[in-house]
This record gives structure tokens, sequence and C-alpha cells, in this order.
């Protein structure tokens, strides 16, 4: 019991949150020396996190280990310190100014949950179709594009949207357009416009992306801000007097 | 153009006459908006037009604070200083006049653009009082000087994360994942880091006072070195 207790204790201070923090500062220092050093990072967004790292040799990657180790501890350390201070019994405290950080807390924890789930299944992958092409996946679902609209300006392409047709294994056709941020979204699945050519044929590149963490990063994203906006009126408020 | 060339002048004569400083950003606010107009868009891509948004951001957010400090001649001195030095390194960059690329067109982009050079300007005015606590002696200025900074690094905090999510909502929509690897997104995560460190570290009675007040200017060379640095000498989704 007392062995349990004192890894609570050490891992719901502040003093732990701040050194973990400190941490995960320098490790990501280090990162963003490394990753234009080792041309195995232009694959890093290619593919989900994991499958990445299992590829790539560890003398590129050892940092990363060290960030998601951190964060991990650093969830903990947020989780326990959220528990504490819900558990609390401090009559003195405010309610609002009690719970505003726990929704940043909770919010964190949402994010992390995120990059987990799109570090684990996140997937991408990229096509050239010709207008009135088609590309069948191996679940016997097919990809068609019907065709491309484009604008230019001066030589540059200022607007471009394509018409896509879906049809899956059952015959149900869908048809959709993508367009730069409009992709289309098929079964939680987006397919995304990503250039246009007309010479020698009239063509697109597509990306289909599938990031399973998004909705999660969002969720986060929300309780973050709503317990941020909280926090900063009340502390203005507080240091004001 | 004439606006162009007239800002930083007034910001120089903001140094000796304050209320020059409500006409440098009159015209810088007016030659922005003239940007706007020719370009028809947000004036935002590029280092001319973010400096100046940066050098203009940084003038009226400092404003609330000039008006709560007295003597205010050291606080108001070096945020003009501030803002006459990014509009003049704004004024040295070539301004892009090219068509907007159709992945920069929407609102998410010019949220998250207009919300981080808020936060920045915030994080410049933190850095600015925590100056002024360092070279004061007076212990209820000094106390004030980091009240206020902590409230500004709070504001800028919020709006910072919330540009980071409107960032991660537009990568989705553009790029298909709300996150990419890139060495910009980790210095921009490490200033994210650094404030959140600030703000932990001001709950202990250890860190309160010329320690924290020199966290909050150091975290101001990781806005510059994300903003400039790493644009500049590095390659990412945000070189456009």
């Amino acid at each position: 019991m007392g062995i349990i207790k004192a890894i609570f204790n050490i891992f719901r201070s502040l003093r732990m949150a701040n050194i973990l923090l400190f941490i995960l500062m320098g490790t990501m220092v280090i990162g963003a020396i490394v990753m234009p050093l080792f041309p195995s990072y232009r694959r890093i967004n290619t593919t989900s996190l994991f499958s990445w790292l299992s590829v790539t040799p560890l003398r590129e990657t050892w940092w990363l280990y060290i960030a998601i180790l951190i964060v991990a501890l650093l969830v903990i350390n947020t989780i326990f310190c959220t528990v504490e201070a819900l558990i609390k019994k401090d009559r003195n405290r405010r309610w609002p100014l009690v719970i505003s950080p726990q929704l940043i807390h909770l919010g964190f924890a949402f994010i992390m949950l995120a990059h987990l789930l799109s570090s684990y299944m996140a997937m991408q992958g990229f096509v050239m179709l010709n207008e009135g092409g088609g590309i069948r996946f191996s679940n016997g679902d097919t990809l068609y594009l019907k065709r491309i609209e484009y604008q230019l300006q001066r030589g540059y392409i200022t607007d471009m949207k394509a018409e896509i047709a879906y049809s899956d294994n059952r015959g149900i056709t869908k048809r959709l357009i993508s367009a730069p941020n409009r992709p289309a979204f098929i079964r939680g699945t987006g397919v995304y416009l990503k250039d246009v050519e007309v010479m020698p044929a009239r063509r697109a590149l597509l990306q289909i992306s599938y990031d399973p963490g998004a909705r999660w990063a969002l969720v986060g994203g929300i309780f973050f801000i709503i317990g941020t906006t909280l926090l900063v009126i009340l502390k203005i408020r507080q240091e004001a007097v | 153009m004439i606006l162009l060339f007239i800002q930083p002048l007034l910001y120089g004569a903001a140094l000796l006459w304050e209320k020059a400083l409500f006409a440098a950003i009159t015209v810088q606010a007016g030659y922005l908006l003239y940007r706007g107009v020719t370009l028809g868009r947000l004036p935002l891509v590029g280092l001319h037009d973010t400096l100046l948004f940066l050098s203009l951001s940084t003038a009226v957010l400092s404003i609330p604070f000039w008006v709560r400090i007295r003597p205010r001649k050291g606080f108001f001195r070096l945020t003009a200083v501030a803002s006459l030095l990014f509009s003049l390194l704004g004024m040295l960059s070539r301004p892009s006049m090219m068509p907007l690329p159709p992945v920069l067109k929407t609102f998410w982009f010019e949220l998250h653009v207009v919300l981080s050079f808020l936060s920045y300007g915030l994080f410049g005015i933190a850095a600015v009082l925590g100056v002024i606590f360092l070279l004061n002696r007076d212990v209820a200025m000094g106390r004030m000087m980091e009240s206020l900074q902590y409230r500004a690094v709070l504001t800028g905090y919020l709006l910072f994360s919330l540009s980071m999510i409107f960032g991660g909502i537009w990568a989705y929509f553009a790029w298909g994942s709300y996150w990419l690897w890139t060495p910009k997104e980790l210095w921009t995560t490490l200033l994210w880091l650094t404030y959140t460190l600030y703000l932990h570290l001001r709950f202990r009675p250890y860190w309160r006072g010329a320690r924290i007040a020199t966290i909050g200017i150091a975290g101001y060379g990781v806005v510059l070195f994300t903003y400039l640095g790493v644009g500049l000498l590095m390659k990412s989704s945000h070189s456009f």
C-alpha cells in the first residue's frame, strides 16, 4: 500500500508535470534538429506513425520513443492531478476555478488518445486517375474520376474540383465532389483532390486518407478551449483584485 | 504605397510623442486594408504581410496594458520599438502578389493565422513586461508587471491554443490529417509547451518573480524562432 501511495504522490505532483514538460521540450528540440538530417523523415506522414517507426532505424527515431514515453507519463500525471483536485475537499476554492483546469486536462487526454489512435491506424495513399478512369480496391469497391474542373489566373491554378463516383461491392454508387479543403468522405475515409493536370491528359492526383484520431482530437480541442476560456476569465478577474 | 513608408516613421515618432502610436496603428491598418482590398483576400501570406500584421497586433494589444501601467514610458517605448522593428522588416520583405493557392482559400486558414499572430503579439507584450520587471527595483511595480505578464501569457495561450485547433481542423480538411510531422509543427508544439510550462511553474512560489519573468522573455525567443527561424530555414506545410 505504501509503494502505491508513494507512486501516486510522485505522479500527482506539479513538480513532476514541470519536469516532464521540460524533458519533452528538450526531445522536441532534438527532433526538430534530427528530422531534416535523415531522408526517412520524408515518409513519416505517408503512413501511421507506428508503422513508420517499425521500419525506420532506431538511431534516427530514438528521440520519438523518448517523446512517446514522456507523453505517456504526462497523461498519467494529468489524470492523477485531476483525480486529486476533484476529490480534495477544499471548501474555500470556487467550483469553476477547480473545474476549469480539469477541463483543460481532459481535453489534453482526449488529444493524446487521438494521437494514439492515429499513430496506430491512420493510413494514406495516392492515386493518379485520368478523367473517366477508375481504380478497384482489394475489397472490391471502385473509385472513378468522372470529371475535373479548374480555374487559371496568371498561369496559377486558383481553384479546382473533381467529380468522383464510388461503387461498393454491392453495386451501390455514390457521386461526390472533392476540392481543396472540401474532401469527399466515404465511410470515414477522405478523398482529397491534390492536383489536376490537363497535359498530356486530363487527370487528377487524389489522396485517400483515413485518420481515426481526428474526431477525438476535436472533442479534446473543445474541452481544452472551454477550460482555458473559463480559466482566463476567472484568473484575470482574480489577478485584477 | 505611401502608407507603407509612413507607418515606420510614425512608430519612430511614437517614441517621442505617445499619441503618434494611434496614427501609426491607423496608417498600418489602412495599408493592410488596402492590400486586402487589392488582393481580394486577407493579406496574411508571406513575410511582408505577416510581419506588418505582427507589428500591428503588438501595438494594438499593448493599449489595454499601457493604460494600466504607471509610469508607462518604459513599457510604451519597448512595445513601440518592437512594432517599429517588425514594420521595418515587413517593409524590407517583398509583398506576395501571387494568387492564393486553393489550399489557403478557407476561413480555417484565416482564423489560424490571425489568432497565431494575435497570440504572438501578446507573448511579445509579456516579454516586454518581463524586461521591465527585471529592470525595476520597485517591489509594488514589479508585482504589477509580473501579474500583467501572467495575464498577457494566459490570454495569448488561449488564442494560440485556438489557433492550433483551427490549424488542426484546416490540416484535416486540406491534408487528411490534423497533425503532420514536420519541424514547424514540432516547434509550434514546443512553443505551446513553453507557455504550458510557464503557467504551471507560476503555481509554485519558488518560480514567482524574476524566474517566471525570465521564462516569459525566453518564451518570446521561441516565438520568434518558430515564426521566423523555422519558416526561413526549414521546409514544412507552412512554406508557401
